[in-house]
C-alpha cells in the first residue's frame, strides 16, 4: 500500500516536470514562429513592441516609432491568430486522437474516424457551390458553419445507427463510422465533379490549412478544445479502465457505457470544431498521441494533456513551415504533417527494443 | 436513455440558432452597407460593396481581373498580382525587378502579402469563395468577378469602370469588343454557313469540358458553333463527360487549350485521334481538331474577342483567312 502510494507521488512529481517542460517548448514554439512567415522584414524587436503595445500597462513604455500600420495589421490580424488556431486545433484533434484509442481500444483510430472529416467536407462543399459568400454566421464563413454542422451531424448518424438499446457497441461503431466516412466522401465527390472553378477551394479544405484565419475563427474553436480537453482530464482515470477492456473496468466501477457515450461526444465536438476552421489536417489526430505514448507511457492522465501540447506545438512547427515554403507560394499543412511527423514517428518507434501497443 | 436525448435536443436546438443567427446577421450587414457613403458596388455574388473613395492600392487576385484592369487605364494602380499573371506584361519580371508585388498564388493568395500592401480595393474571381469571408472580416473591400457570358464580361468590365473611377474607358473596351465581336457574328450570319458541332475539350483524363453556364460556351456560340454539351438543363460548369457521349454526339471541330503556353498536357492531338472509338467522329475524319490558347481561353477579359475570332476562324477558314 505504501509502495504503491509512493509510486504514484514519484509518477506524479515526474508528471509535474514533463508538463512544465511541455508548456514552457510550447511557449517558446508560438513565440519563434511568431517570428516566421512572408512578411520576413518584420524583425523580432518590432513584434515584441508590437505585442507588448496590447498590454494596457506596457504601452506607454514602448517605443513604436519603428512600427508601420500594415506590420501592425500583419502581426495582430494575420499571423497572431494564425498561430493560436494551429495550436488549438493541434491540442484539439491530438486530444480527440487519444480518446478515440482509448475509448475503442484500437491503435488505428484517429480523430476523424466517426466520419466528422467527411462530414464537414461535404457541409463545407454544400456551402461553397449551392450558397452565395455574402452570407457569413455571426461573422464566421457560411463554409466553416456548415462544415461544422455537418461534421456533426455525421457524427451523430454514426453514433445513432450503431447503437443497440442503450449500448453502443465498439465494433458495430468502428464499422459504421468507416462507412460513413466513405459515403460521406462519396457524396463529396459528386460535388467536386460540380465543382468548376471552386474546385481548387474544396480541394484546399481536403487538405487543410490556416491561410485565411481571422480571430474570430479561434474564439469559435478555443471554447470546445479548452473545455473538451478540461472535462475529459477529469474521466483520464476511467480512460485508463476502459483501454483495460470493459470488463475489467465495471469491476472496478466505472458506467463503461455513459463514460464511452459521453468522451465520444466531447472528441466529436473537438473535432468537428477543429475541421470546421482548419479544413481536414491528417496524421495529427493518430500520430501525435502514438509519439506521445511512446515518449512518456500509456498512463491517460498524463498521455492526454501531454498530447494536446505536443500536438499544439507539432501544428504550429508544420504550419510554420508552409509559411516559408517559397515567396508568397504556400503548401497545404496535411502535406507537412506527414512530412514531418513521419521520420519522428519511425525515431520513436524504432527506438524501442520491444513491440509497442496501447 | 435520458442523457442521449438531452444531447440530441441540444444539438438540435444549436443548430437552429446558428441558422436563425446567420439571417439576423446578414440582415444586419446589409443595413450596416447602407450606412456608408460613396460609390457602391454589386459585384458578381451579388455582395454589395461601398467604397469611401476611388481606389488607388488594388490587388488582384486573378489574371482576368489584372486584365480588365489594364485594358481599362488603372494598371497603375495596381499593387499586387498573382503568380500566375503573365498579361499584359511579364509581371514576374517586374516582381524580381522591384516593381510589382506577388501577392500569392492563383486560388492561394498570401494574406501577409496582402496586408503588406495595405489595398484599399482587393478583387478576384470566383476560386477564393472560400476565403473572402476572412478577408471582408479585416475590413478589406472585396469585389468578385465571375461572369457566365460574353455579355457577363463587359459588365464586369464596366463594373471595374465605375469602381476605379475609369467608366470612358471601360466604355470605350467594351465597345472595342463589342463590334469586334459583331462583326465576327455578322459575317458567319451573311454567309448562311451550316453551324458546325464543338467539342471543347477542357481537361483529360477525366474528360472535361465546358458546359451551358460557361462563357466559353458563349464564345462558341458567339463564334458561330453550338457547343455539343450545352444543354441548357444541365448547369454543372465543367462537366466530366464519357467519350461514348461524344462520339454520339459526334463534333465537326474539337478544340483543346494549351497548357501554361505548352503543348495541350491534358491531350495532344495525337492523343485525341488515338482515343478508341473516336476514329467516327467527323471531326477526326475531316482533321478538325484545333489547338487553343488555353490562357486566354482561362481568363474571361479584354481578349475575349480573340477567343472568339480563334474559334470562328478555325471552324470556317473560308471566311476569315483571306479578309481580316
Amino acid at each position: 500500500m505504501m509502495s504503491a502510494e509512493g509510486s504514484y507521488v514519484k509518477r506524479s512529481s515526474r508528471w509535474k516536470v514533463i508538463l512544465a517542460a511541455l508548456v514552457l517548448a510550447l511557449v517558446l514554439t508560438l513565440i519563434v514562429s511568431l517570428n516566421i512567415g512572408y512578411a520576413s522584414y518584420i524583425s523580432f524587436s518590432q513584434i515584441l513592441a508590437i505585442l507588448g503595445k496590447q498590454i494596457p500597462f506596457l504601452s506607454g513604455s514602448i517605443n513604436s516609432a519603428s512600427i508601420s500600420p500594415s506590420d501592425q495589421a500583419i502581426i495582430l490580424l494575420i499571423r497572431f491568430p494564425r498561430v493560436l488556431a494551429a495550436a488549438l486545433v493541434g491540442a484539439g484533434l491530438a486530444a480527440a486522437g487519444v480518446i478515440y484509442q482509448g475509448v475503442f481500444r484500437n491503435p488505428m483510430a484517429d480523430s476523424y474516424l466517426l466520419g466528422a472529416s467527411a462530414g464537414a467536407s461535404v457541409g463545407y462543399a454544400i456551402a461553397i457551390l449551392y450558397v452565395s459568400t455574402a452570407f457569413t454566421i455571426v461573422g464566421l464563413g457560411i463554409a466553416q458553419a456548415f462544415a461544422f454542422m455537418f461534421a456533426l451531424l455525421a457524427v451523430f448518424l454514426v453514433l445513432f445507427v450503431a447503437r443497440v438499446g442503450n449500448r453502443i457497441p465498439v465494433t458495430n461503431l468502428l464499422l459504421t463510422g468507416l462507412v460513413f466516412n466513405i459515403f460521406f466522401l462519396a457524396l463529396f465527390s459528386i460535388m467536386e465533379v460540380h465543382a468548376g472553378h471552386a474546385l481548387s477551394g474544396l480541394v484546399g479544405f481536403t487538405l487543410g490549412g490556416f491561410s485565411d484565419i481571422v480571430w474570430l475563427q479561434v474564439w469559435a474553436v478555443f471554447p470546445f478544445v479548452i473545455a473538451g480537453i478540461a472535462i475529459t482530464f477529469f474521466f483520464t482515470r476511467d480512460l485508463n479502465m476502459l483501454s483495460m477492456g470493459d470488463e475489467t473496468a465495471q469491476h472496478l466501477g466505472v458506467n463503461t457505457e455513459k463514460v464511452r457515450q459521453m468522451l465520444l461526444i466531447i472528441a466529436s465536438l473537438m473535432t468537428a470544431a477543429c475541421v470546421a476552421i482548419s479544413g481536414v489536417i491528417g496524421f495529427v489526430g493518430l500520430i501525435v498521441p502514438h509519439m506521445t505514448r511512446l515518449a512518456i507511457g500509456p498512463d491517460h492522465r498524463i498521455l492526454l494533456p501531454a498530447s494536446a501540447i505536443v500536438g499544439a506545438m507539432f501544428l504550429v512547427i508544420c504550419d510554420a513551415f508552409t509559411r516559408v515554403a517559397t515567396g508568397a507560394s504556400e503548401l497545404p499543412v496535411g502535406v507537412i504533417t506527414a512530412l514531418v511527423g513521419t521520420p519522428v514517428f519511425i525515431y520513436l518507434i524504432r527506438r524501442r527494443r520491444t513491440a509497442y501497443s496501447l | 436513455m435520458v442523457n442521449r436525448n438531452i444531447i440530441y435536443i441540444a444539438t438540435v436546438i444549436i443548430i437552429v440558432i446558428i441558422v436563425s443567427g446567420a439571417f439576423i446577421y446578414a440582415d444586419y450587414k446589409t443595413t450596416n452597407q447602407n450606412g456608408k457613403t460613396g460609390i457602391t458596388i454589386t459585384d458578381d455574388e451579388n455582395y454589395n460593396t461601398t467604397l469611401a473613395a476611388i481606389p488607388q492600392r488594388i490587388v488582384s487576385l486573378a489574371p482576368s481581373c489584372t486584365q480588365i484592369l489594364f485594358a481599362i487605364g488603372e494598371g497603375s494602380k495596381v499593387v499586387g498580382v498573382t503568380s500566375a499573371d503573365d498579361y499584359p506584361y511579364n509581371f514576374a519580371a517586374w516582381a524580381a525587378a522591384g516593381n510589382m508585388t506577388i501577392d500569392g498564388d492563383y486560388g492561394n493568395p498570401n494574406m501577409e502579402a496582402i496586408a503588406g500592401l495595405r489595398p484599399d480595393l482587393i478583387v478576384t474571381d470566383s476560386i477564393n469563395d472560400p476565403k473572402l469571408p476572412s478577408m471582408r472580416s479585416l475590413e478589406y473591400n472585396v469585389i468578385e468577378l465571375n461572369p457566365s457570358t460574353v455579355e457577363g464580361i463587359y459588365k464586369d468590365i464596366a463594373l471595374m469602370g465605375k469602381a476605379t473611377g475609369a467608366t470612358t474607358e471601360a466604355n470605350t473596351v467594351i465597345q472595342n469588343l463589342t463590334s469586334t465581336i459583331n462583326s465576327i457574328a455578322t459575317k458567319i450570319a451573311n454567309a448562311h454557313v451550316t453551324p458546325l458541332k464543338v467539342f471543347y475539350e477542357v481537361w483529360t483524363p477525366p474528360l472535361i469540358t465546358a458546359g451551358y453556364t460557361t462563357w466559353i460556351n458563349d464564345v462558341i456560340s458567339k463564334a458561330g458553333g453550338v457547343n455539343i454539351f450545352s444543354n441548357s438543363s444541365d448547369t454543372t460548369a465543367y462537366p466530366t463527360v464519357s467519350s461514348e457521349a461524344v462520339v454520339a454526339l459526334n463534333p465537326d471541330a474539337i478544340f483543346l487549350p494549351t497548357e501554361m503556353g505548352q503543348a495541350p498536357f491534358y491531350g495532344s492531338v495525337n492523343d485525341v485521334k488515338a482515343t478508341p472509338g473516336w476514329n467516327t467522329i467527323s471531326a477526326v475524319q475531316n482533321n478538325k481538331i484545333f489547338v487553343v490558347n488555353g490562357d486566354v481561353f482561362a481568363e474571361p477579359g479584354p481578349r475575349v474577342a480573340d477567343c472568339v475570332y480563334a474559334i470562328a476562324s478555325d471552324l470556317y477558314p473560308q471566311l476569315f483567312n483571306s479578309t481580316s
